[in-house]
C-alpha cells in the first residue's frame, strides 16, 4: 500500500502525472484526477496564476484527506495527491490525485471525494492574472 | 492570558499589510469570538474575516477552544485550491 500526499513548490512535472508508482497486483483499477491551470475564468482571458499557502497546515490536510479517502472508499488503497505552488501558466499542472484500489468503484469515489475536498479545507488561495493586468483572489472555488 | 501568533494568508494578508501578528488572548474562548476580536482589530477587513474559519495549530477549530501560550492561529478566508 502506497500513501503519499506532497506540496510541490512550481508546476507539478511530468512523473507526477502518472500512477505508475501505485501499479500493484492487489489493485485492479486506478483512477486519476490531473488539474490544469485553464487560460479563462468566467469569460476573462486568464495569463498566469500563483497559489499562496499556509504550508504546515496544508501538508497536515492532505494527509488527513488521504486517510478520510481510504477510511470511506477502501481501507487498502493506495493514493498518491500532489499540490503545486507558487506561480503557474495556463497549461501547468497544479494538482494531480492518483487511486489504487481493487475495484473501480472505490477507485473512483476515492479519487472524487479527494479534490473535492481539497476544495473545501486545503489551504491554498489561488490569484489569477488576468489579460487586461489586472489580478483577483479567488473567493473559494 | 495566552499570547498566541495569528497568520493571516492571500487577500486577507495584502489587506491587512500583515502577515502575522501576536495578540494575548483569552485561554478559554470559542472560535466566533478569537473571529470576532480580530475583525475588531482590523474593521477594514470585516467583510473577509466575516467569512474566514480559524485554525489553531494546523487544525480547524469551532465552537469552544482553549489557547495555550505560543498557540499558532490562522484565519482561513475560503480556499481556492485545486
Amino acid at each position: 500500500m502506497i500513501r503519499h500526499a506532497a506540496l510541490h513548490d512550481g508546476p507539478l512535472p511530468v512523473a507526477a502525472l502518472t500512477p505508475a508508482a501505485l501499479i500493484a497486483c492487489e489493485h485492479g483499477a486506478v483512477a486519476s484526477f490531473v488539474g490544469v491551470v485553464r487560460n479563462h475564468a468566467h469569460g476573462r482571458a486568464v495569463v498566469g496564476l500563483a497559489y499562496d499557502c499556509y504550508r504546515p497546515m496544508a501538508e497536515r490536510v492532505l494527509a488527513q484527506l488521504v486517510v478520510e479517502a481510504a477510511n470511506t472508499f477502501d481501507a487498502d488503497l493506495s493514493a498518491s495527491i500532489t499540490h503545486g505552488l507558487g506561480a503557474m501558466l495556463p497549461g501547468d499542472v497544479s494538482v494531480a490525485i492518483h487511486i489504487a484500489s481493487a475495484h473501480r468503484v472505490a477507485a473512483f469515489a476515492a479519487c472524487r471525494h479527494l479534490i473535492e475536498r481539497l476544495k473545501q479545507d486545503l489551504p491554498v488561495w489561488k490569484r489569477e492574472r488576468y489579460a487586461d493586468g489586472s489580478e483577483a483572489w479567488l473567493k473559494g472555488s | 492570558m495566552p499570547s498566541v501568533r495569528v497568520l493571516y494568508f492571500a487577500q486577507l494578508r495584502e489587506r491587512l499589510n500583515c502577515a502575522e501578528e501576536t495578540l494575548t488572548l483569552p485561554e478559554n474562548t470559542d472560535s466566533t469570538a478569537v473571529l470576532a476580536l480580530i475583525a475588531e482589530r482590523h474593521p477594514q477587513a470585516r467583510d473577509v474575516i466575516a467569512s474566514a474559519r480559524l485554525a489553531v495549530d494546523c487544525a480547524f477549530v469551532s465552537g469552544a477552544v482553549t489557547l495555550c501560550d505560543g498557540a499558532e492561529l490562522a484565519v482561513i478566508t475560503p480556499v481556492s485550491g485545486g
